[in-house]
């Protein structure tokens, strides 16, 4: 059945970006329709069932989730807190960096981590604590972030953001060693420290190091209560809603079409989904200039990550309220393979136990998710193939550079691989047909200060009513999607009120 | 003075990127109002410079730059950054 339906505001995807606005302008008043191609919300919040437990996808821990800090008064705001949902990972080792010689426990807290780093590191005192004041004095630039207004300095902000995490660094350290753990986090965004914007960086270690929370009851469970909240605030949210098409006239959009026929009429779209997916969706392409375009066209995306997700046999050599991150060398130039496209070899990797509160006391099996760095480009020839119907072929090419992982990892762990029950395995492909990824990458658009600060996309675009949302947009993460959420829709509600009610509430 | 090989390749680069007739490419043009570029336009006219002439813009200099002759100087001052000489030629 085709119809049209008419709303303040469309919000294209239902990830935690979509999610927060819809919230955020439901409670605001506007009228609100969350749109999802898939059969379930949340995007990367959404987690699966296998072999009897609960597997996340793209949640597996956040920051400045403790009382008062950003994250946690953002859902507060909001009225999604539930303390139920989030669990304290271990504050006397939260991340667990391990490199062939040499292991790093990052604490909660900020002391905590410098005294430990400098225990370490003795004759690096000087450097840890001035790049730990560093970050802290960054973070504070960014008003969405630290929900103030008052003290924004453009100039410095777009310096912060203009500067790399490896020219910091470099700055004031020569340890090779130091230098691999504060690089060791690059991970969660995909971008090498030679192109990350240091204050994007930044905010990602201060979130986490002031409040790392794992995800209680996996990220499907806050998704569902963004969901509720937008519902209390009488808004609608579907699934199975693919929108195909942005409908304009004289350059101003005026609906989304989906891919069941139906139209929904907005004075306002905001779009959760890849910005080159959103501007293709445009009916008039000559809304663009070529410059735009060109634009567009020159931003790469991040790389793939391959996921096995697997059942430990108990007694389980990991902690649930860890995370753990393997590198294969401590060489900073050698430890990330962000960039790595041909060579099919696994140079680093990251645990993460689901189910962070066991089921039942005692020992039990646990279910962990391993990660490690790949190319869509292995699976090329399988692209636009269903989830289920792919041959033998592929799976023994994943089979293959699942076994690469285990023996990758049998250094740190020897016999890993024996002491695994059940395991299953995804590739960017799982991305590309589940969440609508651009080439299967895993964390959108590769951040580089190429294009932070003033050269970053969104939230406004050449349509004066169609604002982009997401990672993309900023930084990836839940936060970075929420914090991201918050400039959209503020674009929309007014940005200045909201940031004091949030300041007001964080006290 | 701004070398005229600069005028010339930022007027193609604008003439291409932003499909603005050559003949409203005069220096005193303000970007804004007589070319009916807006501020989001300004960052792909950076972004589209920076990528066509090989040069690197602080961004914050963006806030400065008014008019085209804006342009040219501020291209002309970066013009000795390694390999703009050579794009310039093209
Ligand atoms: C393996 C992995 C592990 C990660 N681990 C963590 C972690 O531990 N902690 C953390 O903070 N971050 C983690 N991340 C990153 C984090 O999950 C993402 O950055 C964040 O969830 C992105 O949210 P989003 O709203 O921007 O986009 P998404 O979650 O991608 O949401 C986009 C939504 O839009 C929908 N969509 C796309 N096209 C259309 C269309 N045409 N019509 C309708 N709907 C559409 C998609 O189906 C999707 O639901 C991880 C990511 C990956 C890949």
């Amino acid at each position: 059945m085709s119809g049209s339906s008419r709303f303040d505001v469309v919000i294209i995807g239902s990830g935690m970006a979509s999610l927060t606005s819809a919230a955020l302008l439901s409670k605001k008043g506007f009228s609100v329709c969350v749109l999802e191609q898939y059969s379930k919300v949340g995007g990367y919040l959404h987690c699966f069932s296998r072999f009897g437990h609960r597997f996340d996808t793209g949640a597996h821990y956040t920051g400045a989730m403790g009382p008062g800090q950003p994250f946690h008064t953002l859902l507060r705001y909001l009225e999604a807190y539930d303390e139920s949902l989030f669990v304290p990972l271990d504050p006397e080792g939260f991340d667990v960096f391990r490199f062939p010689d040499f292991e790093f426990q990052l604490p909660k807290g900020y002391e905590k981590t410098i005294e430990r780093l400098t225990k370490f590191f003795p004759s690096e005192r000087e450097a840890i604590r001035t790049y730990f004041e560093r970050v802290k004095a960054v973070v504070k630039l960014f008003p969405t972030y630290e929900f103030t207004d008052d003290a924004l300095d453009p100039v410095q902000l777009i310096a912060a953001t203009e500067t790399s995490l490896a020219t910091v660094v470099e700055k004031l350290t020569q340890s090779r060693s130091l230098r691999a753990i504060l690089y060791s986090h690059c991970t969660l965004h995909g971008v090498m420290p030679q192109e990350i914007s240091f204050g994007l960086h930044a905010i990602m270690v201060d979130s986490l190091i002031r409040g790392p929370y794992g995800f209680a009851k996996g990220g499907d469970a806050l998704a569902q209560k963004m969901v509720a909240v937008i519902q209390k605030n009488g808004g609608t949210v579907l699934t199975k809603k693919k929108v195909t098409r942005i409908e304009t006239m004289n350059k101003i959009a005026q609906a989304v079409h989906t891919d069941s026929g139906d139209r929904y009429e907005a004075k306002w779209i905001v779009s959760g989904c890849h910005p080159k997916a959103t501007f293709r969706m445009v009916d008039d392409p000559g809304i663009f200039s070529p410059a735009f375009r060109q634009r567009l066209h020159t931003l790469k995306e991040t790389i793939g990550i391959f996921g096995i997700y697997a059942t430990h046999q108990a007694p389980p050599q990991f902690d649930r309220l860890k995370n753990y991150y393997y590198f294969e060398s401590a060489e900073p130039e050698k430890m990330l393979d962000l960039n790595r496209k041909s060579d099919a070899k696994p140079g680093l990797a990251f645990i993460c136990p689901s189910e962070r509160i066991a089921k039942s006391t005692g020992t039990q099996t646990l279910p962990i998710s391993i990660h490690a760095a790949c190319s869509v480009e292995w699976y090329k020839p399988w692209i636009g193939t269903a989830w289920n119907k792919r041959p033998h072929e592929y799976h023994a090419a994943k089979n293959a550079y699942a076994n690469q992982i285990f023996d990758f990892l049998d250094q740190f762990h020897p016999q890993l691989k024996t002491r695994i029950d059940h395991f299953e395995t995804s590739t960017p492909l799982s991305n590309l047909y589940f969440n609508g990824s651009e080439e299967g990458s895993a964390y959108g658009i590769y951040h580089s200060i190429q294009n932070t600060g003033a050269r970053a996309l969104g939230p406004r675009t050449h349509i004066p009513n169609l604002l982009i949302t997401g990672q993309n947009t900023l930084f990836p993460g839940i936060l970075g999607a929420a914090v991201s959420a918050l400039r959209s829709a503020g674009h929309i509600c007014g940005i200045k009120p909201i940031l004091k009610e949030l300041k007001e509430l964080a006290q | 003075m701004t070398n005229p090989k600069i005028i010339t390749k930022v007027n193609s680069v604008m003439h291409q990127g932003f499909e603005i007739p050559l003949e409203k490419l005069t220096p005193e043009a303000t970007l804004f109002t007589d070319l009916g570029l807006d501020s989001l336009d300004a960052v792909d006219m950076l972004v589209h410079l920076e990528e066509n002439i090989g040069i690197k813009v602080d961004g914050e200099k963006l806030m400065s730059v008014r008019t085209l002759q804006d342009v040219y100087t501020l291209v002309d001052e970066l013009s000795s950054q390694p390999g703009v000489e050579a794009k310039l030629e093209h």
